[in-house]
């Protein structure tokens, strides 16, 4: 079931409403919500629900006995258990394909070859995400961090839970699982800050990220036809579109959850905001980054250590993290630029030199921060090109042909909405997220400080954008694919 | 908990008001481009507004003309009435059952028709009929709380923000329209709901993309619906499938499923196996006769209709 939908709209009030009417009992919540996600999920494919229940079963025992067992050696053997279950059936759906595929490449180059192994895998969807929620339940225990749950379902709805299921935030379990332990409540406050947060997430999905991808997708299926100024626009609305669609999920989700009284952590920081790579990161999926930081790149020694190891954990990560996008050499690629462009800053150690929102306190940045800010923009769209094109030559020959044609023409494209109503629509965004930057997103609090007559003006005047300019046909958000 | 709720009521009214007065500023004031999800086509591309209108104006037919465009460019009510019969063509753009149910729920008790010529082409049953949804609700006279019926079975905001743009309008008087008998090649006949395009000829192509039709089970149903509603009236029906050229004819794979499935439902007749006519002479597109086909078809369908309807 995907948020932008009409059943999204009938599914929500119906969990909403049976929820609350058994506010008395966090036991029936949370059979209600277990059932509910399952729904959610089974409403894609229910045939997937086994794997999710079983990485659940599997992990659930683990993580009992990791808690009541004390010598070292079995723990970790408990630990590799979940580890090789849960990377292996997230290796079989998303990576088996394309390691077959590239070792009879391999092989064929020196003459050998093979027949053909590929399977018709389907990916079921969200894997990637729920995968690494478990992990980081059973890591967790392990390092004594964490102690496990006795209740299945609380640990079955922590793993299942449907407004974070497919796409994330990456819930860490010390965060999310004792939250399924107390009693939840819900004031106006919660009600209206879930609803807005729901609201803004709907807006730069439906209206921002479907209609760059409409754009997107005719230029990247034929760049060969389309000029510079063309190429290089439609690699800036696909920074938009990835955002668009990413954040807003993470918006619809977070928000959704507050509507049953839970806290999801924040997931994207205004990261087109940032004044160099390293703050980019820090803004950027930080659910994912941050799962990566304490799970990968400390054990294996982070920034400590020669600066060769350095070299080789930054590399690590940032591979790690593009293949976890996808089973595509252009991933890694992307991964890897990612890791170059991220080098210099911090072998320079200014790599934490960003911590703090960009122009806190005033209303315009600094000429030094904006052109910091449109640097590290570009550098962020270069990197695009390649999680976007169909593989790594396609994505040269894009870069060739943005050199080879005049970049100095006005982008014309025939596309439902036009070009300069989107980029309008850009700004527009733009303008809020900017000057909700402080803010967990960018309409937070926003009943603190304006009146409730404009207030209720820019919801509606927000939901007939959202009504007039969304993107009719039923799309699918990008990060479902990994 | 109950404050919410509350303000959430307050809030979804005043924001209803807010979207109406937008939709009805933009529909009217903006420009083109600003108008992604409006789709508000006075007169359309078949003079729906002026045969909408004189739908409203209808007594007493003998023969009421249902279908797509195949029906309102294929059956000529001046060759009616040359036979002594009163007809009105309520055809409109792409429509679909979906559609055509709303129009009878409409129009039936205005038009009062003793029969039913309902034109069908297989692509009428395969998609939602959103295009021809837009089309009617744009060019009805008045809209009201059974045309909002059509977003139950479509529910698109594209509909929704049309319908009650439409609404808007109708309730204002802001915009008045006047349709102009002839537009482009199209003259209409007015009172008679038929559209004459000057003649022009077909140029056959020799390649053809074929293709199966997927005949949607939820027309099926609303065409099933429609004839209940007729027989309920006591109206008899004929069915036809008008001719189209025999290039549009044989890309179609699985006609002979077509017509099964139609013939189950009424009395059907399909005039691409009886009419004998010429690709390049009788059509001016792959699909629709120019007026020297469609004397021969509407001669073809009256004959039928003195034959198998005895009381005409």
């Amino acid at each position: 079931m995907l948020f932008n939908t009409f059943d999204f709209a009938l599914f929500l009030p119906v969990v909403f409403i049976v929820y609350w009417l058994f506010k008395r009992s966090i036991k029936i919540q949370n059979v209600i919500l277990l059932l509910a996600s399952y729904f959610f999920y089974a409403w894609w494919d229910w045939r997937f629900l086994g794997i999710i229940i079983l990485s659940t079963l599997v992990d659930y025992l683990i993580g009992l006995q990791l808690g009541s067992e004390s010598r070292q050696l079995k723990r970790k053997i408990l630990l590799w258990g979940s580890l090789i279950l849960n990377l292996g059936i997230l290796g079989f759906f998303k990576y088996f394909n394309f390691f077959i595929d590239n070792f009879k490449d391999a092989f064929s180059l020196m003459g050998a070859h093979f027949p053909d192994y590929t399977l018709n895998i389907l990916l079921p969807v969200g894997i990637s995400f729920y995968t690494f929620q478990t992990l980081s339940y059973t890591i967790d225990i392990y390092r004594n961090q964490l102690k496990p749950s006795k209740s299945f379902i609380d640990f079955a709805v922590y793993v299942s839970f449907f407004p974070q299921l497919v796409a994330g935030p990456i819930e860490r379990a010390s965060s999310l699982l004792p939250q399924f332990k107390r009693n939840r409540s819900i004031n106006h406050s919660d009600v209206s800050e879930g609803l807005r947060q729901i609201l803004w997430g709907l807006f730069k999905k439906m209206v921002i990220a479907d209609n760059c991808a409409e754009y997107v997708n005719i230029v990247f299926n034929d760049p060969g036809g389309q000029s510079g100024s063309v190429l290089v626009l439609a690699v800036i609305l696909f920074a938009f579109q990835i955002y668009g669609d990413f954040s807003g999920y993470s918006d619809i989700a977070i928000g959704t959850a507050r509507l049953f009284g839970f806290r999801l952590m924040q997931n994207f920081a205004f990261p087109y905001f940032s004044r160099d790579i390293a703050e980019f990161w820090r803004r950027w999926h930080i659910s994912l980054s941050s799962w990566f930081r304490d799970y990968l790149y400390v054990p294996i020694g982070g920034s400590r250590g020669s600066l060769i190891n350095q070299i080789r954990n930054v590399f690590v990560i940032f591979l790690v993290s593009g293949f976890w996008h996808g089973a595509n050499w252009t991933f890694l690629f992307w991964g890897g630029l990612n890791a170059i462009f991220f080098l210099p800053v911090l072998l320079r150690k200014r790599n934490r030199l960003h911590l703090d929102v960009v122009a806190k306190g005033r209303i315009f940045p600094s000429y030094n921060e904006l052109g910091k800010i449109i640097i590290t923009f570009i550098f962020i769209c270069f990197t695009w090109i390649f999680f976007r094109a169909r593989n790594i030559a396609a994505a040269f020959e894009y870069i060739g042909y943005i050199f080879d044609r005049g970049i100095y023409d006005i982008p014309q494209l025939d596309t439902l909405i036009s070009t300069k109503m989107l980029i309008s629509l850009i700004g527009l965004m733009s303008l809020i997220e900017w000057r909700g930057r402080t803010k967990l997103y960018a309409l937070e609090g926003l009943e603190n400080s304006l009146p409730q007559f404009p207030r209720w003006s820019f919801y509606s005047i927000l939901i007939f954008i959202i009504g007039m300019y969304m993107y009719t046909e039923e799309t699918a958000f990008i990060y479902f694919q990994f | 908990m109950k404050k919410s709720f509350i303000k959430l009521i307050y809030f979804f009214l005043f924001c209803g008001l807010i979207y109406a007065g937008l939709i009805f500023i933009v529909g009217n004031f903006a420009p083109q481009d600003f108008k992604r999800n409006l789709i508000y086509l006075k007169g359309g591309y078949g003079h729906t507004f002026s045969r909408l209108q004189d739908a409203s104006k209808q007594k007493k037919n003998d023969v009421l003309i249902l279908g797509s465009s195949l029906a309102y460019r294929g059956l000529d009510t001046r060759i009616f009435a040359g036979n002594g019969l009163k007809a009105f063509n309520l055809g409109s753009s792409a429509q679909t059952p979906m559609q055509t149910k709303l129009l009878l729920n409409i129009y039936l008790d205005i038009i009062q028709p003793d029969k039913v010529i309902y034109v069908v082409a297989p692509n009428d049953f395969t998609g939602n009929g959103l295009e021809a949804s837009l089309d009617i609700v744009a060019n009805l006279p008045e809209i009201n709380f059974s045309t909002f019926s059509l977003l139950a079975d479509n529910p698109q905001i594209k509909l929704f923000n049309t319908l009650l743009f439409s609404w808007l309008q109708s309730k204002t008087n802001f915009s008045l329209y006047d349709e102009p008998t002839r537009k482009g090649l199209d003259e209409y006949v007015r009172n008679g709901g038929f559209v004459e395009r000057t003649v022009t000829y077909f140029e056959p192509v020799n390649k053809i993309n074929f293709r199966t039709i997927n005949v949607q089970e939820k027309q099926i149903e609303e065409f099933q619906e429609i004839m209940q509603i007729l027989r309920k009236n006591n109206i008899e029906v004929l069915i036809v499938r008008p001719p189209v050229t025999s290039h549009s004819y044989n890309s179609i794979k699985n006609n002979d499923d077509f017509a099964e499935k139609i013939s189950d439902l009424g009395d059907f007749k399909d005039y691409n196996l009886s009419l004998k006519l010429t690709d390049s002479l009788h059509f001016y597109d792959s699909r629709h006769l120019n007026q020297i086909g469609v004397q021969e078809f509407t001669q073809a369908v009256i004959q039928d209709l003195k034959v198998n309807f005895k009381n005409l």
